[in-house]
């Protein structure tokens, strides 16, 4: 299953209502392909983001635009920078749409947000 | 005080002599200097065999980097690796008339390198397609970054996540063609700021703007007003590499110590690293007046 297809449909602070429970690791693994150009092999799925190919932090701001959209869930950033890894960036979105499902967000804090640092 | 760097100087591999000293000279000058080189040039000439000459020479200039760079998996990336650290420890070793192998990088939480026992110095490194940039600076710190000019970050929805509101005001005033270009500079002024701070994106970009081209650049705060004073300077320079047009910026904060004209290492290697030296060959000595300046009062053993 494509990871677009679990789109959420949610409105204003509403928890997200998903399609699938889940979302499949072949999903992410068509994203990174087809929206970042980036094609992984099996044994990518454990390399650090920053170790692949043409990797670089448009590409990862890039990624969580997409699976927030995707998703319907903002995504922290600093969760998606300690990810590091394809397999590990699965579990969090997965995560992240499961607990959504639950009516808890686990975002506050997506890209974008602020916090008043200067 | 203006602390921006000149030009960026393209620099090789071969010719180090005559580089050497324009780098020396940027730094007396402006205290901060970007140099410029080519993955073509500065890859190496080993896939990581230490036991041919070359690899032999990669493995002593990379040092502890060496175990970091046979772990990368695609050849790719591995040669990048080497590439960047070869220029900037080459760079380095320029500026402090140093051998770049006895040059060592220590990384921060976020990455960020420095000189182990060069704290006087400060480095920054960026990488992206055929272009390596290395920023070094006597003033303080200092962030680089480097974009191919062309490279679409507008109309794809980035811009809610890089500009501040002002920023993107400031876009949407703009004419269509000009919003890319803009784009990609604001966000290699936000790459090298981050960069000189040593937060990357863990410091969100929608926290900290830059205002239009053409005018003093200074941090703003989301809403267009001022964030910082003069301690830090930016600027972009347009830079072609192979025909490739390219978008570099930097980051230089100013801690206000002035100019260091003499960046010999052994002047810039702080005090705690020359007593350890002296203490390891088992010479005992006096400090200089600058060590002890740098090392403040006598702390009790």
């Amino acid at each position: 299953m494509d990871l677009l297809s679990t789109r959420t449909e949610s409105a204003g602070n509403e928890p997200a209502r998903t399609e699938s429970a889940g979302t499949e690791l072949a999903g992410l693994i068509a994203l990174f392909r087809d929206e970042l150009g980036v094609e992984l092999t099996e044994r990518d799925l454990d390399t650090d983001l920053d170790a692949l190919p043409g990797w670089d932090s448009v590409h990862l701001l890039r990624l969580v635009l997409l699976l927030e959209e995707g998703t319907g869930r903002r995504l922290p950033l600093p969760d998606v920078l300690e990810a590091r890894t394809v397999r590990r960036l699965h579990t969090l979105v997965s995560v992240s749409v499961s607990v959504s499902v639950g009516g808890v967000g686990v975002g506050g804090g997506g890209v974008g947000s602020g916090n008043g640092r200067l | 005080m203006n602390s921006r760097p000149g030009e960026p100087l393209a620099v090789s591999p071969h010719g180090r002599g005559r580089w050497s000293c324009l780098v020396r000279e940027e730094l007396r000058t402006h205290g901060s200097v970007l140099v410029h080189g080519r993955l073509a040039d500065w890859r190496p000439e080993t896939a990581g065999d230490a036991d041919s000459a070359a690899g032999a020479e990669l493995r002593t200039l990379l040092g502890r980097d060496w175990a970091r760079y046979l772990d990368l998996a695609h050849t790719e990336v591995r040669d990048r690796y080497a590439a960047s650290r070869r220029l900037l420890k080459h760079a380095a070793a320029a500026a402090l008339r140093a051998d770049a192998a006895d040059l060592e990088l220590t990384y921060g939480p976020t990455g960020r390198p420095s000189l182990r026992g060069c704290d006087q110095i400060d480095i920054s490194l960026s990488h992206t397609d055929d272009l390596l940039l290395v920023g070094l600076t006597t003033r303080g710190l200092i962030g680089v970054d480097a974009e191919r000019a062309d490279r679409q970050l507008y109309g794809k929805g980035l811009d809610r996540h890089i500009c501040t509101p002002q920023e993107r005001r400031d876009l949407d005033a703009l004419p269509p063609d000009g919003r890319n270009p803009s784009l990609v500079r604001l966000w290699t002024l936000k790459e090298a700021y981050s960069k000189a701070i040593g937060q990357g994106l863990q410091f969100r970009f929608t926290e900290f703007g830059f205002g239009p081209d053409g005018r003093p650049v200074r941090v703003n705060r989301p809403d267009g007003t001022p964030g910082s004073g003069a301690e830090w300077s930016f600027s972009t320079y347009a830079l072609d590499v192979g025909g490739v047009a390219f978008c570099v910026s930097a980051a230089v904060h100013d801690a206000g110590l002035g100019r260091t004209l003499d960046t010999e290492i052994t002047t810039m290697l702080d005090a705690e690293a020359v007593s350890a030296i002296h203490a390891a060959l088992g010479e005992p000595r006096e400090p200089t007046s600058s060590e002890a300046m740098l090392s403040g009062p006598p702390r009790p053993s």
